[in-house]
């Protein structure tokens, strides 16, 4: 028998050590030198990438609801931003996506590997904004590329492949980018903004007082401002080179029912942001002050994203977290936009002092979560994800037709069986869960993820791989601040996985939405909260700061557990090969004749828009900014007054597909005296050169609408 | 709502607990000798909870090949005995046809009752869930006597019974989108104060 244990025991290791082992990065470059530079300076690059994908993928976030995509609204983008002390850069990206995913993840880090980029896969954080109107297609999880994660239910590792491409490209950009730079944090409160959906599980939280709001309505923003190489401090009286900024919030200001590729809210929100600091100046006549922003730079047009202050935008404790819009259009979307990325300029100029140097570091640590332990009595999550019928109905947001039955609707639990008590329940509680077969696939649902802390400076990031509710944040929060003795924390969401939505235990019990989509049971909060409370101490017994250290002792471990900090799982996904719904490339396309095509006007969502209509042209198109461009000029000087990296033009396909239509809407309420009366023509530009007719942008409906 | 999407909506309550079954066994007619039957058709079955069945059959007779002999439509009651394994179903069959033997001439009548025991084998319904499409396998033992009546102007007017024993095989399929519910929406009527949380024994 001891023999049989031991022979086990080896293959347990072993298979141990295969499953987790660092990645390594072929011939690994060195950041750019810089002579004279302090020990633990920061140095930070940037890069924008745009990452819309070709058009008819599905959209991605409503489910079986999510539409194909027909057009373009705002262009996807990510930030990246590249950040060290001169070794071991990490890559913190926010994109315009709905949430991330474990193959896309790796797929950026094997392709930073081919590059000799040394950024491995534990630090490469890529935070999804949860826009629904990102692309689907690149999840490995069988669940999420099944017949109720999309319209056109499939993985497609071309679709997975774009989007690592472009993600790697923005890295490898960013790191070659990289120059000194200081860094700035700071956290303020942006109230109205949002509302809590599923206010009734919240309140019943326990621990709930005075002090946890319903929404979480803390904006983070850390800047990175240019320093001169050597220098100890900077002389920030320009615009910074960049913000990446955290604020928690479903941007679903549009609905279910949109067809074009869009960052929704937070989309409109990065485009205002970087409007208004661009312009940002400091007073000449007072020159310690703070950087001024005002709001009606704001509304002047963006022009190329890819030059200048770049602002990302990530997503933080958003699980049951709504827009605060009347209801749901792309003015309203707009609108809250606005009003966000005004706020995050307004802080990012606010902050007073930045440092040149500064703590830097990062534990990266992939959870198992199939019976995860939540707590060192050994307790375990469930060994299944199961997602409840209840989830099946969508959220107030974004409800499906699944509605019609009663089990899809917030708050249905499984009858309590015959003889059971309620602490008798099975795994998953009051969920019932909602199935396609015989019995709970292991595969249908992501089975590690990965949770992180960063350091920047004075800045503090959490990263979670999944949605928090309000409380769920808040109890992480408290563990960090307790184990770290520090404020200030931004817990990121989303980010680098996706595990839906994690409630508190008492949550779960109602059942709403979010509890019935928390995939791994009601002790999720728990164990995402005691494995942070671990990495937290591992950080603190990293640097020595435990008390006993000083006494010259080992300090005990918070948790019993070994913590595989840093260490990635071995990961092959593991979908059916499908055919692939990326178009093909077309070549020897003829050249686009057509007369200058008239422009008119027609409303949407009872907004005013200026619009061409043209033969079609691929799909490709819409994924290559080199080919197609669209822009907006004055007539007849023919300057650019807007283009489609703002957030006024719109492509889509009209006339069933049989031709494109460009839509110009600008915000009319902050643009009026610049556009209204003036003379444009809309312009495209690229693979096909050609121009609309000149029209009058003529506003006398407004007028009369005043009247 | 467009016809791709539609289409599942309209066809899920026909598809609700519905399979297809296969049964063969000894029948016998009169006084006639024993005939090997073989039956194939398509019915309805309880799902979560006993109630009332409906399907139609097909019967056939080995005898120097596969000859059809009757068609019954066939009304029951499934009384689920022990949830996900076991169902007794009585039921009465109306029918049209020829005996298993050829005892008159012409289409004649039927009317009997049955009885059949299915063992589920293989199925997802054996764990709470809402299952949106499930298939299942059962094991079918059955019983079935009635009465033949000849047509008009046959070679006899006397009636024929006709006893069977049938075993067999049943593939189902099962979705939960109209199925009798398994949990429950309690309704809260205010949020003040607040009522004891479910783990406190308190419904919400």
């Amino acid at each position: 028998m001891s023999r049989l244990v031991a022979n086990l025991l080896a293959l347990f290791t072993a298979l141990f050590a295969l499953g987790c082992g660092n990645l390594p990065a072929k011939t690994p470059l060195q950041p750019p030198p810089y002579t004279g530079e302090s020990p633990g300076s920061f140095v930070v690059g940037t890069a924008l990438v745009d990452i819309t994908p070709p058009l008819h993928l599905s959209l991605y976030g409503h489910g079986p609801e999510s539409r194909v995509a027909t057009g373009v609204r705002l262009r996807l983008h990510c930030q990246v931003f590249v950040v060290s002390t001169g070794a071991e850069p990490i890559a913190l990206v926010p994109c315009d996506l709905q949430s991330s995913s474990a193959a896309l993840q790796r797929g950026v880090a094997a392709l930073l590997a081919d590059y000799g980029i040394p950024i491995t896969a534990d630090r490469i954080f890529i935070m999804a904004t949860h826009t629904h109107a990102g692309p689907a297609h690149y999840f490995e999880a069988r669940f999420y590329s099944g017949p109720f994660s999309s319209s056109i239910p499939s993985y497609d590792e071309e679709v997975k492949n774009f989007l690592a491409r472009a993600v790697a490209e923005g890295i490898v950009r960013a790191f070659a980018a990289q120059a000194p730079a200081c860094v700035g944090w700071s956290e303020v409160n942006v109230p109205d903004l949002s509302f809590n959906r599923s206010y009734v599980p919240f309140l019943a939280n326990e621990g709930r007082d005075g002090s946890v709001t319903p929404v979480d309505q803390r904006l983070f923003v850390l800047r990175f401002d240019p320093r001169q190489p050597g220098a100890r401090t900077c002389v920030a009286d320009g615009p910074p080179l960049g913000v990446l900024a955290v604020y928690g919030m479903h941007p679903t200001g549009i609905s279910h029912a949109n067809e074009l590729y869009h960052g929704d809210i937070f989309g409109f929100a990065t485009r205002v942001a970087t409007a208004c600091l661009r312009n940002a100046k400091r007073d000449p006549i007072n020159p310690s002050s703070a950087l001024a922003v005002h709001d009606e730079d704001c509304d002047a047009e963006v022009g190329a994203l890819d030059a200048g202050v770049l602002v990302g935008l990530a997503n933080g404790v958003e699980g049951d977290v709504s827009p605060n819009v009347r209801f749901q259009s792309v003015p309203n979307a707009r609108a809250l936009g606005r009003r966000l990325g005004v706020e995050i300029a307004h802080a990012a100029a606010a902050i007073p002092t930045l440092d040149a140097t500064g703590p830097f570091e990062h534990a990266y640590w992939e959870l198992w979560f199939p019976s995860g332990r939540y707590d060192e009595a050994g307790h375990q999550l469930c060994p299944f994800g199961d997602l409840g019928v209840a989830a099946g109905g969508g959220a107030p947001d974004g409800p499906t037709r699944l509605r019609v039955l009663d089990a899809a609707n917030p708050g249905y639990r499984l009858k309590l069986p015959a003889g059971m008590t309620e602490a008798e329940r099975p795994c998953q509680g009051p969920k019932l869960g909602l199935r396609i077969g015989t019995k709970p696939d292991p595969l249908a649902f992501p089975q590690f993820g990965a949770i992180s802390l960063i350091q920047v400076g004075p800045a503090r990031f959490a990263t979670a791989p999944a949605e928090l509710t309000t409380m769920t944040g808040h109890r992480i929060r408290q563990v960090l601040e307790k184990r770290l003795g520090a404020e200030r924390i931004a817990v990121v969401g989303l980010t680098n996985h996706y595990f839906q939505y994690v409630t508190t235990k008492e949550e779960y019990e109602y059942q709403y939405y979010e509890g019935a989509s928390n995939l791994y049971g009601p002790h999720t909060a728990e164990f995402l909260a005691h494995h942070f409370d671990c990495l937290a101490d591992w950080l603190n017994r990293k640097r020595g700061v435990a008390e006993n250290v000083a006494a010259g002792a080992t300090p005990a471990p918070r948790c019993s557990q070994p913590l595989a900090v840093n260490r990635l799982y071995r990961f092959e996904p593991h979908p059916k090969p499908q055919s692939s719904r990326m178009p093909e490339e077309e070549d020897g396309l003829s050249p686009l004749l057509l007369k200058a095509p008239g422009v008119s006007l027609s409303f949407e969502d009872g907004a005013p828009g200026w619009e061409m209509e043209f033969p079609r042209l691929p799909l490709t198109f819409s994924a290559d900014h080199a080919k197609y461009r669209v822009v907006v000029l004055s007539w007849p000087s023919r300057a650019v007054v807007d283009d489609d990296d703002g957030s006024s033009l719109e492509t889509s396909e009209a006339s069933g597909g049989a031709t494109w239509r460009v839509r110009w809407a600008p915000d009319l309420e902050a643009r009026r005296a610049a556009l209204c009366d003036q003379p444009f023509v809309l312009a495209v530009r690229g693979r096909f050169e050609f121009e609309s007719r000149p029209f009058k942008l003529d506003c006398s409906f407004g007028k009369a609408k005043k009247q | 709502m467009n016809a791709r999407s539609a289409t599942p909506v309209v066809l899920a309550p026909l598809l609700v607990a519905c399979g297809l079954h296969a049964t063969t066994g000894p029948a016998w007619v009169g006084r006639e000798r024993m005939a090997w039957q073989m039956n194939g058709g398509v019915g309805t079955h309880a799902q979560r909870e006993s109630g009332g069945v409906l399907g139609v059959r097909v019967g056939s007779v080995i005898d120097h090949g596969v000859v059809l002999k009757s068609g019954m439509v066939r009304g029951g009651y499934d009384a689920i005995v022990i949830p996900g394994w076991l169902v007794l179903q009585p039921g009465l069959d109306f029918g049209a046809g020829q005996p298993v033997r050829h005892v008159f001439d012409g289409v004649g009548a039927y009317g009997g009752g049955s009885f059949e025991v299915r063992w589920r084998y293989w199925t997802g319904d054996r764990e709470p869930s809402f299952n949106l499409a499930f298939p299942a396998f059962d094991v079918v033992l059955g019983a079935r006597s009635g009465v033949w009546m000849p047509p008009e102007h046959s070679n006899t007017t006397a009636p024929y019974f006709e006893s069977a024993v049938d075993f067999g095989l049943r593939f189902g399929f099962g979705t939960d989108l109209t199925s009798p519910s398994q949990g429950e929406t309690p309704r809260r009527v205010s949020l003040t104060p607040m009522p004891p949380l479910p783990s406190q024994g308190g419904t919400p």
